[in-house]
């Protein structure tokens, strides 16, 4: 067993109360908007604490509510795919992708070139130069998949990562993802609305629900993920 | 669009136009004066020499050091501002935004009130201790640029906070960064557009600065005399040195809004 997530998280009305195991596997979030799957993946990723509760992820415990122990994002080594494009618009595509590795052991020399080596392994090493601001979404959601992935992480969270693409490059990108997912060892989950995503690139899938609210006049809305 | 203005309710009154018009010359009529009244062939020795140099020099050291008060303070206040939610936070805000509409003449009182040498709320324990006199000295001239200064920095960094995308620094976090890591490799650089433009019209607002100063620090020429008040004294003795500093106030503004629509229209990142 990989991730082990049993706990509960408020934010503002919405209640998420969460039991889930998960081995290595691609795990395919869905429901409602606003139901909250993005505030779920911010919980692994260390990004939001849990209100009660206990994570672990590869026997290791990241957050445990009961012995006040978090292990904060920065030191999680997630890789973590948002919606839409948050490369740091002041770097480089190179430099972006070279970012997670710049303060590991190696070399400055070395993080580039096993930067360029990413990007030219996902079909993007032309773009190594250039500024976010001159790719377009699907080029930069590609980059930010290698940039989430460079430092082999022990779990990759991907939020919608298809969704802002027009048709011709959400199908590239799907055909990446199916190459890569698989193969990445780990849990990967995936938000995404899309049956064709679901069937195509996960292995199973956690539909987020929320029952009936209870009494007239109750503020909050509880998610129940199984 | 070709049928620009044509549309219903976009056609512009008269009166629009001629209100619009007389306030744009209210404002640049005296702007000509003064250009007018610039002696230019001889505008080089007057601000390079006597009194006019000496409040230069003074000027551009107290805005300096004041301006970098502003930042040092300000920069974690507009942090607090903008990112910290708390009680009571709106009613800080307007307490940090009221030198700027304070009439800096109470500024000034203000300060003496404080920082006074014999009646102020911690002026003697300064003297006493660190033999600190800030007023009549150059330090009490940093102190009232920086007192007045320090809400323009705060409001231009913490706009600059709220437009930043925490995603961001998200993304960075799950890169591996560290808090300081992200703060300086991340928050600052995203910020520095606002960092500019708020050091900008602080450095400004210290350059300009008369009511507090003069109140508080006095009309020393040579220690307390900055610019604004030699134009103020120049303008009997000798017009032509006060105009030519004027000229110079003027320059620098101008420099400075430059600045700032660069850094507002995001032109720098």
């Amino acid at each position: 067993m990989s991730v082990l997530l049993k706990g509960t998280v408020h934010q503002g009305r919405l209640i998420l109360d969460i039991d889930i195991v998960a081995g290595d596997e691609v795990v395919a979030i869905s429901g409602v908007n606003g139901i909250g799957k993005t505030t779920f993946l911010r919980v692994l990723a260390g990004l939001l604490p849990l209100d009660t509760g206990i994570l672990q992820v590869n026997g290791k415990v990241l957050d445990d509510v009961d012995h006040q122990l978090f292990v904060p994002a920065h030191m999680r080594n997630v890789g973590m795919v948002f919606q839409d494009n948050v490369l740091l618009p002041f770097l480089s595509v190179l430099e972006n992708v070279a970012y997670p590795i710049l303060s590991t052991a190696m070399s400055r020399q070395q993080a580039r070139q096993q930067a360029i080596d990413a990007l030219t392994d996902h079909g993007v090493g032309h773009l190594a130069s250039m500024k976010p601001a001159q790719l377009s979404g699907g080029q930069q959601q590609r980059v930010a998949l290698v940039r989430s992935l460079i430092n082999k992480p022990q779990m990759v969270l991907l939020d919608e990562p298809l969704s802002a693409l027009d048709a011709d490059a959400r199908r590239d990108m799907r055909n990446l993802l199916l190459g890569q997912l698989k193969t990445l060892p780990g849990t990967k989950f995936i938000v995404t609305h899309d049956r064709l995503d679901i069937a195509e690139l996960c292995d199973r899938e956690i539909a987020f629900t929320q029952p009936q609210s209870g009494a007239l006049g109750d503020e909050t809305q509880t998610t129940i993920v199984r | 669009m070709s049928t620009r203005g044509r549309r219903v309710g976009a056609e512009t009154p008269a009166f629009v136009w001629v209100g619009a018009v007389l306030a744009l010359l209210f404002l640049l009529l005296p702007l000509a004066g003064l250009l007018r009244r610039v002696a230019w062939s001889g505008i080089f020795d007057s601000v390079t020499s006597g009194p006019a140099s000496e409040a230069l020099r003074l000027s551009f050291i107290t805005s300096v050091f004041a301006t970098m008060i502003a930042l040092l303070l300000g920069l974690p206040l507009a942090w607090v501002l903008a990112r910290i939610d708390f009680r009571g936070r709106s009613m800080v805000r307007a307490l940090v935004m009221l030198p700027m509409v304070l009439p800096p003449v109470v500024g000034g009182v203000a300060l003496l009130g404080a920082y006074g040498k014999s009646h102020g709320l911690i002026g003697g324990w300064l003297f006493d201790i660190f033999g600190l006199q800030l007023t009549f000295s150059p330090l009490g001239v940093v102190i009232a640029e920086a007192f007045v200064a320090l809400p323009f920095l705060v409001m231009a960094v913490e706009s600059g906070f709220r437009s930043i995308d925490p995603r961001f620094e998200e993304s960075a976090a799950t890169m591996g960064l560290g808090p300081s890591m992200r703060f300086w490799k991340v928050t600052l650089r995203l910020l520095a557009p606002s960092l500019i433009a708020g050091v900008a019209v602080a450095w400004a607002r210290a350059l300009g600065e008369f009511g507090a100063t003069i109140t508080f620090a006095g009309n020393i020429e040579g220690r307390t005399q900055t610019t604004p008040l030699a134009v103020y004294l120049l303008l009997e003795s000798d017009p032509e040195a006060a105009y030519a500093l004027s000229f110079v106030l003027l320059a620098v503004c101008i420099a400075v809004l430059i600045a700032m629509r660069g850094s507002w229209m995001g032109r720098r990142s």
